[in-house]
C-alpha cells in the first residue's frame, strides 16, 4: 500500500528557464524551506544519477533519507529512496504556452505495517500535499519575481 | 477601496449605522481584555504568531488574508499579539472593518474599542496622520467565506485599493498570513453567484453567500457569529514591501497586485505546510 500526493501550478516563465532551475537539485533544494536537511553525497554508477540526502521536516516526522536522483530525462527530476522513508518524488516541467510552464510535483510514500500504517498514510498524503504546494509556490514566486 | 474619501467604501443601501472612527479605540479596555484574549488564544487556538520583529518602527499598512467567517479569530489573535509586542501605549493599530461588523450590537462595540474602524480611505489616512498603523483585509467577506478546500489560498478578488492606500500615504505594506481560521467552521461552496442573484452585493455589500457549517447553527446560508472549533492558528508576519522602491512613483497596479499576492501566497503555503493535521494543528 502507498499514498500519493500531486500538485501542479503554472509558472509564468518559459519552460527551459523553469527546467534549468527546477530540475537541478543543487539549485532547487535550498529554495524549498520544507527540506530542512539536504546534501549531495556523490555520483552513482549510472550516468546522470546522483546520491543525495533529503528530508522533509514535518514536526516529529522526517520524510526522506538517502535518495537516488535521476536526471536522465529532459525537463524532469525524479528520485527514489535508497535508505530511510520509502518514497519517490517526481517533478515535471511542461510547456503552457510560449512564456509559461506547468510544473507538476508528485510524491508517493509507503509505510510499513498494516492498519496503523494505512491510517498514517492517509494523514501523510495531506502533509505531503501541503509541503508540495509550499515548494511549488516558493519555486513559482522565486522564478517569477526574484530571479534576475 | 473605492468610494469617496469621506464615506465608507461602497456604502450599502441598508446599513446606515454611524461610522466607527478613531476615537472609538479604548487603550484601557484593550489592556483589560488582553489577559482573557491571551487565555483564549493560547488554550483554545494554541496560537503561534511569528515575525513581528520584522515590523519597521514607522506607520505601516498590514495586509492580511481573512479567515473564519463572522468569527475572524485570527484577527483578534493578531490584535492581541500586536498590542502585547508593541505595547498598548506604543504605535496604535487600527483595523479597517466591514460596516456590518462595526455596526453589530455587542460585537461592534467590542471591535470598535479594540480599534476596528469602518473601512474608508479617509479613516486610514487619519490613522497614518496620527502615526498609527492600519490592518486591512482586502479579500473581505469573499475571502473570509471562501470554501474550505481553498483555505490555503489568497483570495483578494482583484481588489487593489490597498495598494493605492499604501502608496498615497507613503507607508510600507507588511503582509501577514494566517492559517487555522478557516478550520474554525466549514464553508462548503463558493457563494458569489448566489449573493449576486439575491442582490446582497448591492443591498448589504455582501459579495458571497455560501453554505457553511458551524456550531451552533449547523448548515447555514452565509455565516453568523458562531462558536469556533478549537483550530490551531498560526500567523506569520512577512518582510515589509516598499511599493515605491519596487514599482516607482507611478506603479503598474496590476504588477504590484500580482507581486503582493504572490509573496503572500508563497508565505501562506509555507505556513500551511507546518500543519500536520487540519484543525488539530
Amino acid at each position: 500500500m502507498s499514498s500519493t500526493a500531486t500538485v501542479a501550478a503554472v509558472v509564468r516563465r518559459p519552460r527551459d528557464e523553469v527546467s534549468a532551475f527546477a530540475t537541478d537539485p543543487a539549485r532547487v533544494l535550498p529554495l524549498i524551506s520544507g527540506f530542512g536537511r539536504f546534501r549531495f553525497i556523490g555520483p552513482l554508477d549510472e550516468p546522470e544519477h546522483e546520491e543525495w540526502e533529503a528530508f522533509l521536516d514535518v514536526g516529529t516526522l522526517h520524510i526522506g533519507g538517502a535518495v537516488d536522483v535521476d536526471r536522465t530525462a529532459d525537463h524532469h527530476l525524479a528520485w527514489t529512496a535508497l535508505r530511510g522513508t520509502r518514497h519517490t518524488f517526481d517533478l515535471t516541467v511542461e510547456p503552457d504556452g510560449p512564456d509559461s510552464s506547468l510544473v507538476t510535483m508528485t510524491m508517493t510514500i509507503s509505510l510499513s505495517g498494516l492498519v496503523m500504517s494505512r491510517i498514517a498514510e492517509q494523514f501523510a498524503r495531506g502533509i505531503m500535499g501541503r509541503h508540495l504546494d509550499a515548494a511549488l509556490q516558493q519555486l513559482r514566486h522565486h522564478l517569477e519575481w526574484e530571479q534576475g | 477601496m473605492a468610494g469617496s474619501k469621506d464615506s465608507p467604501v461602497g456604502k450599502s443601501r441598508l446599513l446606515k449605522a454611524p461610522r466607527a472612527d478613531l476615537s472609538g479605540r479604548d487603550p484601557v479596555f484593550i489592556r483589560r481584555m488582553l489577559p482573557r484574549l491571551w487565555l483564549v488564544a493560547s488554550v483554545w487556538f494554541r496560537a503561534d504568531v511569528e515575525g513581528l520583529e520584522k515590523v519597521p518602527d514607522e506607520p505601516v499598512l498590514f495586509v492580511g488574508n481573512h479567515s473564519g467567517g463572522a468569527g475572524v479569530p485570527d484577527t483578534f489573535v493578531f490584535l492581541l499579539a500586536y498590542n502585547t509586542y508593541m505595547t498598548v501605549e506604543g504605535r496604535p493599530l487600527f483595523s479597517l472593518g466591514h460596516e456590518m461588523v462595526t455596526s453589530l450590537p455587542g460585537v461592534g462595540a467590542f471591535a470598535r474599542k479594540f480599534g476596528v474602524v469602518t473601512a474608508s480611505p479617509r479613516a486610514a489616512a487619519d490613522v497614518f496622520a496620527q502615526d498609527g498603523s492600519v490592518l486591512v483585509y482586502p479579500g473581505g467577506d469573499v475571502e473570509a467565506l471562501r470554501p474550505w478546500r481553498d483555505r490555503h489560498k489568497i483570495v483578494f478578488d482583484g481588489r487593489k485599493g490597498f495598494l493605492r492606500l499604501a502608496h498615497e500615504n507613503g507607508v510600507k505594506i507588511v503582509p501577514v498570513v494566517a492559517t487555522g481560521g478557516q478550520d474554525t467552521f466549514f464553508v462548503l461552496n463558493d457563494g458569489r453567484k448566489t449573493a449576486k442573484l439575491l442582490r446582497f452585493d448591492k443591498l448589504l455589500r455582501v459579495k458571497t453567500l455560501p453554505i457553511s457549517f458551524s456550531i451552533p447553527w449547523g448548515f447555514l446560508p452565509g455565516d453568523l457569529p458562531h462558536v469556533p472549533l478549537p483550530a490551531k492558528i498560526r500567523i506569520q508576519v512577512l518582510d515589509p514591501i516598499d511599493l515605491t522602491e519596487r514599482f516607482g512613483d507611478q506603479p503598474d497596479w496590476d504588477d504590484a497586485y500580482d507581486y503582493v499576492t504572490s509573496v503572500m501566497q508563497a508565505g501562506l503555503s509555507t505556513l500551511a505546510a507546518k500543519t500536520v493535521l487540519p484543525v488539530l494543528g
